[in-house]
């Protein structure tokens, strides 16, 4: 029980330490990265190259005015922003992200929930958990855009969780089971699986970038017509666990791309048995961190690249597109194993 | 067995108490300025029209029931892909499997194209 709870700790106070910087940081590089795009400098006050900006953020978020409007219902008013954090946070359990590290004899994996062999189904349904809060918050904040923003929130995200499984499914055909680590060795030995499963790749990408809320699917924000979507009426930090949810979900998006089509930790051409073990865990989670951190920039890229849909685009993009792609995909994989013996 | 998912327990208390802290957090520091119109619900700058509670369009709740049906249906396939592989080696039943999951799948296409020509996802 102990030499099981003491490395789970230590790992998980990092993991969250290490997420809950990267998802301060990610907003800094928003900014930045949207003022480069748009030829600005973008925040350059705080610090060299605005790197304290985050900092300042965070502690303007604590003395902000704590508003509870009058009429709101304050049950699920309170509940609703901890009800987004909550999942995205406990997500990033079941990521294994780096190779296994021995210490005294002792092997330790750098993946909080070792061996969990529903890692994939646990991420699925924990995901899904997230619209819990935005339900919550659109419903309890008696406003009609938040309304209106958690009603269309609510739609896309549960509609594109079927494409999200479905984009899944052949990469779990194809390693015969939803064991996260066994999906990255599957990718060590052979190609990484974003070639022979291009086209699970896309109908993922399209459906992460739907269900993380992110432009070009960012409709339930949609500041132009909703003002701030289901978290209009929220302020201070309460605004920012939103925030910080939204964040932690586009990192974990990136790390579940990496894991599923790009290898993971793994570099085809560099075997990390050449190196001593613990200089290999550090490269292999630099590796991964990389990788994370390109589509991290990815998504960002897209945000201020591409206008939104409108929403019968959004939903025909779903339901008259990606939904039978997916299930033809599917046949197409079954009948590629069932030729291949 | 079941220890293997002690360190998910453990990850979730500490998300609960974080969620928690920053909660009384925002409690404590949050000035708080008893004013009237922070109070009100927001509006772009007019006086406020009208409540919340205004009806809604039907078509959300088609696309959710939609979204039960066709969730259920891929929940039920995770099973199979988790096992498809090693079926495949099998040669008294590939054939069978591999029919089965296209009779799965078609009886799912047959609900969907009724659906589709019925208009229940046509957005306007």
């Amino acid at each position: 029980m102990v030499n099981i709870l003491i490395p789970a700790i230590i790992k998980i106070v990092v993991v969250l330490g290490v997420l809950l910087t990267a998802v301060a940081y990610t907003t800094l590089a928003e900014r930045k990265i949207s003022a480069y795009l748009q030829d600005r400098y973008g925040p350059n006050r705080v610090g060299p190259f605005g790197l304290f900006q985050p900092v300042a953020d965070g502690i303007k978020f604590f003395f902000k005015e704590d508003i509870t409007p009058k009429r709101v219902f304050r049950v699920t008013y309170y509940l609703a922003p901890m009800c987004t954090l909550i999942p995205a946070l406990i997500t990033f359990a079941v990521i294994p992200f780096g190779e296994s590290v021995s210490l005294n004899g002792t092997s330790y994996r750098l993946w909080i929930a070792e061996n969990m062999d529903l890692g994939l189904v646990y991420l699925l349904a924990v995901s899904s958990l997230g619209v819990y809060g935005i339900i919550l918050a659109g419903l309890s904040s008696n406003n009609k855009y938040s309304l209106l923003g958690s009603l269309r929130s609510v739609n896309q995200v549960v509609s594109y969780e079927i494409a999200l499984g479905l984009g899944i499914l052949p990469i779990a055909i194809s390693c015969g089971g939803f064991n996260l680590d066994e999906i990255v060795r599957a990718q060590e030995k052979g190609i990484w699986f974003v070639v022979p499963h291009f086209v699970a790749f896309l109908i993922f990408l399209v459906a992460i970038f739907a269900e993380t809320n992110r432009l070009p699917f960012d409709l339930p924000e949609g500041e132009s017509e909703l003002v701030g979507g289901y978290h209009t009426e929220y302020s201070g930090l309460r605004f920012a666990m939103f925030f910080m949810g939204e964040y932690a979900n586009m990192i974990t998006a990136s790390a579940l791309i990496v894991i599923l089509f790009f290898g993971g930790w793994s570099l085809t051409f560099i075997k990390y048995e050449i190196f001593g073990s613990i200089l290999a865990a550090i490269l292999s989670v630099l590796v991964f961190c990389a990788k994370v951190a390109f589509f991290v920039f990815f998504f960002i890229w897209v945000r201020w690249t591409l206008p939104r849909f409108r929403y019968d685009q959004v939903m025909n993009l779903m339901w008259a597109r990606l939904l039978p792609a997916g299930f033809l995909y599917l046949l197409i994989v079954g009948l590629f194993y069932f030729l291949l013996e | 067995m079941i220890e293997i998912y002690l360190p998910i327990l453990v990850m979730v208390l500490m998300a609960v108490a974080f969620a928690f802290v920053l909660f009384v957090l925002s409690y404590i520091f949050g000035y708080v300025k008893k004013s009237r119109t922070s109070l009100k619900p927001y509006e772009c700058g007019m006086a406020l029209l009208d409540e919340a509670e205004k009806r809604v369009s039907i078509r959300y709740y088609v696309v959710l029931l939609l979204f039960l049906l066709f969730d259920i249906e891929t929940l039920l396939l995770f099973p199979v892909a988790a096992v498809y592989k090693e079926m495949m080696g099998n040669l008294e039943y590939r054939l069978y499997v591999f029919l089965e999951l296209c009779g799965f799948v078609a009886i799912l296409m047959i609900g969907y194209v009724y659906i589709y020509k019925k208009g229940a996802l046509k957005w306007e």
